[in-house]
């Protein structure tokens, strides 16, 4: 078969959420990129929930989207409804989540690949690495495609989801399969092991999806969308600002962001409704009466799913003293009937799940369209790859999305972009990009997954981020924005923007910290004007911001600022006074932080070697590999002590710190 | 720079003839103003001064010493360090030890000086064979056992505190989390609830913890009660029976001489000596007000009442000077005794006492052979605030977690109250659960999530 030599600087293999974001980071920074897929028609998939946010995973597609990628974008141009959630539990852990047109949303991504300069789109099935010894080191050059077609590239990217050996259960039956309807690629998975990877196995499941003819709406909840404007994205949030459309409806599902001009007043946009229904105990009953024939029962599934997402049957199990269990009944679209069960993933067989459902009075009727099932798949350990991504066993082969061992679309997408942007930086012979732990969920995503060792795919939670008080979604512009615009993902007019208005924040922050307030009648009068309390000392304008009902709009009452200069950022600069002193403490742990993180270990160092440590951290340290001894530090069961012992060894064996 | 100052006796333990304390950051130029207040002049780099160590709280001198300050980067760590070379006397090296956590240190890790002395490139080969040694030393299981038995009672007791946190905390946290889930809300007076209980758990520790100190540095003790109750026979009886190690302490500057005496072990210092046996007369010439501040400085306040007669007006005029300052923050433990229980029992009005709360309530007779030793008990329990077995809480570093961890649930209490969001509440409990973490070897993060998925079903 012919060899198409050195043909690209990037080769993605896969183009789902990870695979999509990897292309198009690696694209939009100038390199020759062509990304393979398995099926054309299922670019961008949502095989699971076509919902896209919720605590943790929408703070990732904000950072994704001030990186320059694609997911917020595309799910504001495609979404069905999105609410803001947590909005009483402080700002730090609000986060967006948005239900998705399944169908628009794979579209729309589609047409966005396909429009992408620099990137070539192909469907083929990519069998094997051309993995060649480089300085003596193993180094991907290639791929193999099944019909034995032959690719060259500097660098590629891995992102084939569940894909590998995937192996679908439903009920008492069981097949190889990728996703429902698609073929696994078993093959690579073959050929990964033989390069020297460590495979693992997972595993996942969905619900069933009903026809949403056959639902009785009047007993279910209805959960509505928000009645204020919300994005993920900056497009659509400036476009919305200038006036423009910004948001899909059932007519346009996929929205033209930045088209004509909006027309409909009373409405923000048009959303769809979601509904709630509670499990009973005959819903119970059923699943009890038939564990046997449960693959998570009865052996047919041993592999680790996920405890955050666990099947219905395994809630009724686990949690036996519940009598109810809430299910939401969530559209996949404006123009499909189709509507999924969030909360009854299950692998039980087709007629139990439609018998479970079917105790529930809002579905007594309900017929199924596609019945749920888990899917089991090879990954490779995320321990296996640097925080650039890049693999440990083979040189310029970087891994993104759950083939190492993640679940959701957006931890898929912060992995894709990331990897996508250090593939295309080893294609530039520049350094990696990897981004600290306070400065981004997507570094709390790298750092836990390329550190510690983990049993379950690994979902974002906001708990996971120790230092979520700066992370806030809020923000992740003024954390992320700057990088995106060095690499060339983010324009130079949005970049302005951002400093512009960080600008503006600066100026009233400073004024804050400069002026005094006098307890005289004129302040008191506009305190008591909104209901806030009389002043009998002098304090600080940002003083004021800190007490029962102070606001900015007082001090705009009162001349201080003008209000246009506050409006837009008033919500960001109430916040940032009120969360000052929690949020220096976070700075101070940070510095700690740096300083470790600040040293590296060298690449070489046997870690087995090192006297005087157990060798317990010896065999975890050096399974593990860390590449600063802030992350050694960080490595599960490695004591402060150890810490202190490898520092000695990394001085004996000459590689002394910075003095300074 | 590191942003807090660390502090730790850095000589071996044992009674050397020169025991050194050494802090190293931020603090460390500032230290020589607060504990050595009477040297005057500036403190040179690389300048040994002499001078005396001074406690600010009681005024009173603590040890002859030189101190010598670095300043950064010529140091051992790198940063600004102060020294203080004293007596190598345990006692009074954990005292100095106490003032610098008292003017803002943290107690230092083991180890941690070499980590900022690397981190700060200050560490040659030879010295850092040197440290590694010690540092090795002390993960090897033989050393570690005697502490690890020592730390084995406090780690029983802190566990199950630091458990109920982190319950309380994975409930926040999955409120949070799992918006979408059936997550019963947590109210915020239940979460309030269950943080003031750790809180109270906590400071019973910290109690004990003082209780250590007590053991090595004595306890001071007013002797309060209306005239003829038994004041001066208890106190005699007291000091009679242990005559042997009464000692003067000279050096005060007032005129009168304190008494110590030992009470199965412990030093007792008695207060204000002038008033001891005319306390009554004392409340009754100064008023409450005064004589509350003059018993808030000690640490504990025995209350005596004649138990062959009826409660008089006397009586309860002490009883009420007593309950005045047993309530503020910082005032002393009472113990009450029945005194002349070989007579007759005649006392009443026992519900004025209940508001005292006292730790201990104790029968003596001066007459009987063995009539103080119930009271000698309670006075050496109050005085310890527990058992003896208890005192191990006297290592600097986990008073200080266990201060911290305090402090953080007050911080988090106090926001719950205020209506502070869950985001911040949580940042405080976390610190109170990652400080009881430092003294039982646990971080937060492993166990958070497992916490989670074990106490709410979860799940989409």
């Amino acid at each position: 078969m012919d060899t198409h030599s050195s043909d690209y600087d990037v080769i993605v293999v896969g183009s789902g959420h990870a695979g999509c974001e990897a292309a198009l980071a690696a694209a939009r920074m100038g390199c020759r990129t062509v990304v393979f897929t398995l099926n054309l028609d299922s670019v961008a998939l949502m095989p699971c929930n076509p919902s896209i946010g919720g605590p943790g995973k929408g703070h990732l597609v904000r950072e994704i989207d001030a990186l320059g990628g694609e997911m917020g974008t595309n799910t504001d141009a495609t979404s069905v409804q999105i609410r803001q959630l947590n909005t009483s539990k402080g700002p730090a852990v609000q986060a967006l989540r948005a239900q998705c047109d399944k169908r628009a949303y794979s579209l729309a991504m589609k047409e966005t690949i396909e429009s992408q300069e620099c990137l070539d789109v192909k469907q083929a099935a990519v069998d094997d690495l051309i993995v060649e010894t480089e300085e003596g080191s193993p180094s991907v050059c290639g791929v193999v495609t099944s019909t034995g077609a032959r690719y060259r590239a500097r660098t590629v990217i891995l992102t084939t989801g569940t894909f590998l050996r995937g192996r679908i259960i439903l009920g008492e039956q069981s097949y190889p399969g990728g996703r429902a309807g698609e073929f696994p690629a078993d093959n690579l998975s073959a050929s990964l092991a033989r390069a020297g990877f460590t495979l693992g196995r997972l595993k996942t499941g969905t619900p069933p999806r009903v026809d949403g003819r056959t639902i009785d709406y009047a007993l279910t909840q209805i959960q509505p969308g928000s009645e204020t404007p919300l994005f993920f994205s900056w497009a659509a949030r400036e476009a919305f600002r200038a006036g423009h459309m910004a948001s899909p409806t059932a007519m346009s599902p996929v929205a033209q962001i930045g088209g004509p001009g909006r027309t409909s007043s009373a409405a923000w946009r048009d959303q769809m409704v979601c509904y709630g229904v509670q499990t009973n105990e005959e819903t119970h009953s059923i699943i009890r009466a038939n564990l046997d024939r449960a693959p998570m029962y009865n052996g047919g599934i041993t592999s680790a799913g996920p405890r955050y997402c666990p099947s219905i049957e395994t809630k009724i199990v686990r949690f036996a003293d519940k009598s109810s269990h809430h299910l939401f009944l969530e559209p996949e679209g404006w123009h499909t009937r189709e509507i999924y069960v969030q909360g009854a993933n299950t692998s039980l067989p087709e007629d139990v799940q439609l018998g479970m459902l079917r105790s529930i009075p809002a579905l007594r009727q309900c017929e199924i369209m596609r019945a749920g099932y888990a899917i089991e798949y090879d990954y490779l350990p995320g321990t296996q790859v640097f925080p650039s991504l890049e693999s440990k066993p083979i040189r310029n082969l970087f891994l993104a999305g759950q083939v190492i061992g993640t679940t959701g679309y957006e931890e898929a997408g912060a992995l894709g972009i990331m990897a996508g942007i250090n593939a295309a930086q080893r294609a530039l012979d520049r350094d990696a990009v990897v981004l600290r732990r306070d400065q981004a969920y997507i570094g709390v995503l790298i750092d836990d997954l390329v550190t510690r060792e983990m049993d379950e795919p690994y979902r974002m939670h906001t708990s996971q981020a120790e230092f979520r008080l700066l992370l806030r979604q809020d923000n992740a512009e003024e954390r992320l924005s700057g990088i995106g615009h060095d690499l060339g993902l983010v324009d130079d007019g949005r970049f302005a923007e951002v400093r512009r208005r960080e600008q503006q924040i600066d100026d009233i922050l400073t004024m804050l910290e400069t002026t005094f307030l006098k307890p005289d009648e004129r302040t008191n009068a506009a305190l008591e004007s909104v209901g806030a309390q009389r002043l009998t000392d002098g304090l600080r304008a940002g003083e004021l911001l800190m007490r029962d009902g102070g606001s900015l709009s007082v001090l705009e009452q009162l001349g201080y600022v003008s209000a246009d200069l506050v409006g837009e950022v008033s919500r960001e600069i109430e916040t940032r006074v009120r969360y000052a002193g929690y949020v220096s403490r976070q700075e101070q742990e940070v510095e700690r932080l740096r300083r470790l993180e600040g040293r590296v270990i060298p690449e070489g160092i046997n870690y087995l070697d090192i006297h005087g440590m157990r060798s317990e951290s010896r065999e975890r340290l050096d399974r593990v590999r860390p590449r600063t001894v802030g992350q050694a530090a960080r490595v599960a069961g490695v004591a402060p002590s150890d810490v202190s012992i490898l520092l000695v060894h990394l001085e004996r064996e000459g590689y002394p710190a910075r003095a300074g | 720079m590191e942003s807090d100052t660390i502090v730790a006796v850095v000589t071996p333990p044992g009674e050397g003839g020169v025991g050194i304390v050494r802090a190293s950051g931020p603090l460390a130029a500032s230290l020589p103003a607060d504990l050595f207040p009477a040297t005057r002049g500036t403190w040179e780099s690389h300048h040994m001064r002499h001078g005396t160590v001074m406690d600010a709280g009681t005024d009173e001198p603590v040890d002859d010493a030189l101190g010598c300050v670095m300043r950064a980067p010529h140091s051992y760590t790198g940063e600004d360090v102060f020294e203080i070379h004293g007596h190598g006397n345990p006692l009074i090296l954990d005292h100095i030890v106490h003032l610098c956590l008292r003017a803002g240190c943290r107690a230092a890790r083991p180890g941690e000086f070499t980590l900022r002395a690397f981190l700060n490139g200050r560490l040659d080969l030879s010295q850092a064979e040197a440290v590694l040694d010690v540092v090795r030393a002390r993960t090897n299981a033989g050393l570690q056992l005697a502490l690890r038995q020592l730390s084995g009672w406090l780690t029983e007791r802190v566990e199950p505190v630091r458990q109920d946190l982190l319950g309380t905390l994975a409930h926040m946290e999955a409120m949070v989390d799992f918006v979408e889930d059936d997550i019963p809300p947590q109210l915020d007076s239940t979460s309030r609830q269950r943080l003031d209980t750790a809180r109270a758990a906590i400071e019973t520790l910290l109690i004990g913890a003082e209780g250590g100190i007590v053991l090595r540095e004595g306890a001071t003790l007013a002797i309060v009660g209306a005239p003829n109750v038994g004041k001066s026979s208890i106190m005699n009886a007291l000091l009679g029976l242990d005559r042997s190690i009464v000692t003067p302490i000279a050096g005060t500057t007032r005129d009168t001489v304190e008494e110590v005496m030992q009470v199965r072990g412990i030093p007792f210092r008695t207060i204000d000596t002038a008033g001891i046996t005319e306390t009554n007369d004392v409340v009754e010439r100064i008023g409450v007000e005064r004589s509350r501040k003059t018993l808030e400085a000690a640490d504990v306040v025995l209350l005596v009442l004649d138990r062959s007669r009826p409660l008089s007006g006397a009586d309860a005029l002490a009883i009420e000077a007593v309950a005045a300052a047993a309530k503020e923050d910082d005032g002393p433990r009472v113990v009450v005794t029945l005194n002349k229980c070989d007579l007759p029992a005649e006392l009443n009005g026992n519900g004025s006492l209940s508001r005292l709360r006292p730790m201990a309530v104790a029968e003596s007779s001066t007459v009987s052979p063995d009539g103080l030793e119930d009271l000698r008990a309670a006075l050496e329990g109050t005085a310890l605030g527990g058992t003896r077995q208890e005192f191990v809480v006297g290592n600097v570093r986990h008073v200080d977690a266990l201060r911290r961890s305090a402090a953080a649930l007050h911080c988090a209490a106090a926001g719950l109250q205020a209506g502070t969001p869950l985001d911040l509440v949580s940042f405080d409990v976390r610190a109170a659960v990652a400080a009881l973490g430092e003294i039982t070897g646990a971080g937060v993060d492993d166990e958070l999530l497992d916490r989670i998925f074990r106490d709410f079903c979860i799940g989409k």
